[in-house]
């Protein structure tokens, strides 16, 4: 009996010193992520995006997207990216073996014919079967891969292989970008001087529900179904709060899969996207980091708050959980293949600081959480609950989480303001009282099962199937 | 202290900023909402008066007649005293004037100055902290307030990135080439984005003009260099050209990637030698710039070198020659087709590559 209030002590006050380590972690985010948006929109009310877009100094950006069974919508989705504004940029639309009729709806579409392409293969991929550019020069910023099947990294590293500019950007074929987001994301290249920059990117928006017209948001509407509302929080969270915080310490350690930038030779001597794990947008920015530590170059990753990109996210239960699955795969995945980099002294704010903080907060977080709760579970059944510590703990959890995702809705009232009505911005605020009640469970379950999965050596990506955007035209 | 009361104590904490930061929110939408309103009933009042003031059919447009001071008495009764309108107004003859050119554009400058906006901007660079500076900066270089010029060259060195472009462009709109006298003794970076910018601003004067920018080629300040190097490039300042042969041994790997572009670029032929006496020393990065600016410049002579690196076992430096043998005159795709067939199929690619004009 005594074992067991020792037991019992020793669990309640382990989880209560995490708690406080995570709440002050996100309160020391949520400061830094405050003064970091505030800094980024003084400085950028001076930015006049034309001078960029037609100076002969800027230089040209390579915007790569792969394309697996996207034949619903592929013809929209490079319609879309070629009226992206930017003077100098190329296409290049890889398909990866795609078992619809992809391909043939671009070739079509496009007036597409095979060239002659010599290959820089500085990255090992899967073979290319045929490149194509069109007959038509109205595009000939485009450029078509068909390559064998061999997953999103494969695909991203053959666009870089076939790229012939220095900055390339890589995005998700089936996103939406703002018309300008190129222009506002090679600002941070351009402005580098002592320090590089090696890799740049932007706020990643929920689509769904939004008005679009010829491959452009115009109207941002509030999700009408719950998940999507769920993920519009989660994003603004994770992007406003988090992501700038990082961005200020210089410690991003991700860089979106949906839209982002980089320097290509660093990408290329950090050995390009990995297929070892699913989370190839992570663990590429922790190898390019190492990289630039182990040369000791200086360096530095830029986040800006802008929302840049539109996704559709996903709406069932069933795509919902199998992409955070994933999500969790790829994040041990990539914790696993770096964790020398753990309190490296040599990796500085990545060794020290945001690589423990993945570990220790993004990675263990559901893991305790979920094991915590059990315990709970456990005392109860067993009849040695302290109640009144439960609810305390509850509350003082439940509590922080709202402030927390209210601390989100507040820097997005103040910057850039996507949601005007104020029904939806209550509506919003409902989400939040909900979600820590209800979604929050489901992530710790999924994070859970993602765990397991990995140990059981399950390494697709699984299969995201979306219900498409609806053009309001 | 017991556990309970630190979970008491979270959870209060939590509540009153949860509230507070709610109260806020509300309070702001109410705020934003009223002022709204209120600019726009002071827009209402303000602008009918400056449109008759700059629309009205006016012989001279340097000075007021009666009927136009007795507008501009109005517009002053109705900013006396009443910071917000004054605000509105500041803002109303900013915005109109840089969306207005010719006479009207004048006469809103005329009446900047006879409303003393030049005084709160000149206060704002005082006073304010760095973007509202900036912002005093952008507005005296709109209105072109030369008394301005010293006190904004203050900043042409300022260690805050913003006003140090800001101040640097409007040095140079308010005293023409007087204004990059900033380049002459700058410790700091100019990066590519404020290269950008200034370039924007020299693009808009005539070309004769222009200072002869080798003047700024042997500054200790390497991002100095870059900077007159690119500018020498852009306005084809081809008398530089000899002083830009001395930059291709200079120790900084960008210089002498911005030399060698340059001298492609301004098509000065006698700089092929000089590349091909450095390259087999170079740096890969620099190589491929020789080889993209020989194909701008070279002649025959160069294309036994260009050959010889077309044969390379390098994809990079084999495609580059392969583009720049293409751009020989006339004979540069007879030559990659006559060599064809005595090549191995990894340069036949790249030939196949390079001559498919779709490609490039």
């Amino acid at each position: 009996m005594e074992f067991l209030t020792y037991l019992s002590e020793f669990f309640n006050s382990g989880i209560i010193l995490y708690a406080v380590s995570l709440i002050l972690a996100y309160i020391i985010l949520s400061v830094l992520s405050i003064r970091e948006t505030i800094f980024y929109m003084r400085k950028n009310s001076f930015a006049d995006y034309r001078n960029i877009m037609t100076s002969p100094l800027t230089p040209p950006v390579s915007l790569i997207a792969p394309a697996y069974n996207e034949g619903a919508t592929i013809i929209e989705n490079i319609r879309s990216l070629l009226s992206l504004y930017y003077a100098d940029f190329e296409i290049i639309i890889v398909n990866d073996g795609s078992t619809d009729d992809t391909l043939k709806k671009i070739i079509e579409e496009y007036s597409l014919v095979k060239v002659d392409f010599a290959v820089n293969e500085k990255l090992k991929t899967k073979s290319i079967k045929n490149i194509y550019k069109s007959t038509n020069p109205v595009f000939n910023k485009l450029t078509v891969v068909d390559k064998e099947n061999g997953g999103k990294s494969d695909a991203l590293n053959a666009g870089i292989n076939v790229s012939k500019n220095d900055l390339i950007a890589c995005c998700d074929v089936d996103s939406i970008l703002e018309q300008d987001s190129l222009l506002k994301l090679v600002k941070p290249f351009l402005e580098s001087s002592k320090v590089k920059t090696i890799a740049a990117g932007g706020v990643v928006r929920i689509a769904n529900d939004c008005e679009i017209e010829n491959g452009r948001i115009v109207k941002v509407n509030f999700p009408k179904k719950f998940f999507p509302r769920i993920q519009v929080l989660e994003y603004i969270r994770a992007f406003l709060l988090a992501r700038m915080a990082w961005s200020r310490l210089n410690g991003v350690l991700i860089i979106s899969g949906a839209f982002g930038m980089f320097e290509k030779d660093v990408v290329i001597k950090a050995g390009g996207y990995s297929d070892k794990t699913v989370g190839e947008d992570l663990e590429l920015v922790v190898r390019m980091r190492k990289y630039m530590h182990d040369n000791g170059i200086k360096y530095r990753i830029v986040y800006i708050p802008d929302p840049l990109c539109w996704t559709e996210s996903p709406t069932t239960i069933k795509i919902l959980s199998r992409q955070r699955n994933r999500w969790t795969r790829g994040l041990i995945g990539t914790l696993f293949l770096h964790i020398r980099t753990l309190f490296n002294p040599k990796y500085k704010i990545l060794g020290m600081v945001s690589f423990p903080y993945w570990l220790i907060y993004e990675w263990a977080a559901p893991i305790i959480e979920f094991f915590g709760i059990l315990y709970f579970l456990f005392l109860a059944v067993f009849g040695f609950a302290d109640w009144t510590f439960i609810l305390l703990v509850f509350l003082a959890v439940y509590s922080f989480a709202l402030l927390y995702s209210f601390t989100s809705i507040f820097i997005e009232e103040f910057s850039f303001h996507q949601y005007k009505s104020l029904k939806d911005i209550f509506k919003l605020s409902l989400v939040a009282f909900l979600e820590p009640l209800s979604f929050h469970f489901l992530t710790l379950i999924w994070a859970v099962k993602g765990n397991l999965d990995y140990l059981s050596g399950e390494r697709k990506w699984g299969e995201m199937k979306r219900e498409g955007f609806r053009d309001n035209r | 202290m017991r556990l309970n009361t630190v979970l008491y104590i979270t959870i209060i904490i939590n509540i009153i900023f949860g509230l507070l930061l709610f109260v806020i929110f509300i309070i702001n939408r109410i705020i934003r909402e009223s002022i709204n309103l209120r600019r726009q009933n002071a827009i209402n009042q303000l602008e009918p008066l400056i449109n008759e003031l700059i629309f009205t059919e006016d012989d001279d447009i340097y000075s007021w007649n009666q009927d136009e001071l007795r507008l501009i008495d109005k517009l002053k009764d109705l900013i006396r005293n009443n910071k917000f309108y004054t605000k509105v107004l500041f803002d109303m003859l900013l915005q109109m004037h840089k969306s207005l050119g010719g006479n009207a554009g004048i006469e809103l400058k005329q009446l900047y100055y006879d409303l003393n906006f030049d005084k709160i901007s000149v206060e704002k660079l005082k006073k304010g902290p760095w973007y509202v500076k900036g912002k005093a900066i952008i507005e005296l270089t709109q209105m072109e307030v030369t008394s301005a010029y010293d006190l904004i060259c203050r900043f042409v060195d300022h260690p805050e990135e913003i006003l140090r472009i800001e101040a640097q462009i409007a040095a140079i709109v308010l005293k023409k080439f007087q204004g990059l006298n900033f380049l002459d003794n700058t410790k700091r970076p100019i990066p590519e984005y404020q290269q950008i910018n200034l370039l924007k601003i020299l693009s808009e004067f005539e070309k004769e003009d222009l200072p002869d920018f080798s003047r700024w080629l042997e500054s200790k300040n390497d991002y100095v260099i870059i900077f007159a190097v690119n500018m020498i490039s852009h306005f084809e300042q081809i008398s530089c050209a000899p002083k830009l042969i001395k930059l291709l041994t200079h120790k900084n790997e960008t210089v002498r990637i911005a030399a060698v572009k340059a001298l492609g670029n301004l098509y000065f032929t006698p700089a092929s030698e000089n590349f091909i006496e450095i390259y087999d020393k170079e740096t890969q990065k620099v190589k491929i710039a020789i080889l993209n600016a020989l194909g701008k410049i070279s002649t025959k002579n160069e294309l036994d070198f260009l050959l010889r690196q077309l044969e390379k076992d390098d994809y990079e430096i084999s495609i580059e020659a392969a583009k720049s043998i293409q751009s020989i005159q006339r004979n540069g795709v007879n030559t990659l087709e006559s060599i064809y067939d005595k090549l191995n199929d990894s340069i036949k690619a790249i030939i196949k590559h390079t001559l498919d004009k779709r490609i490039s």
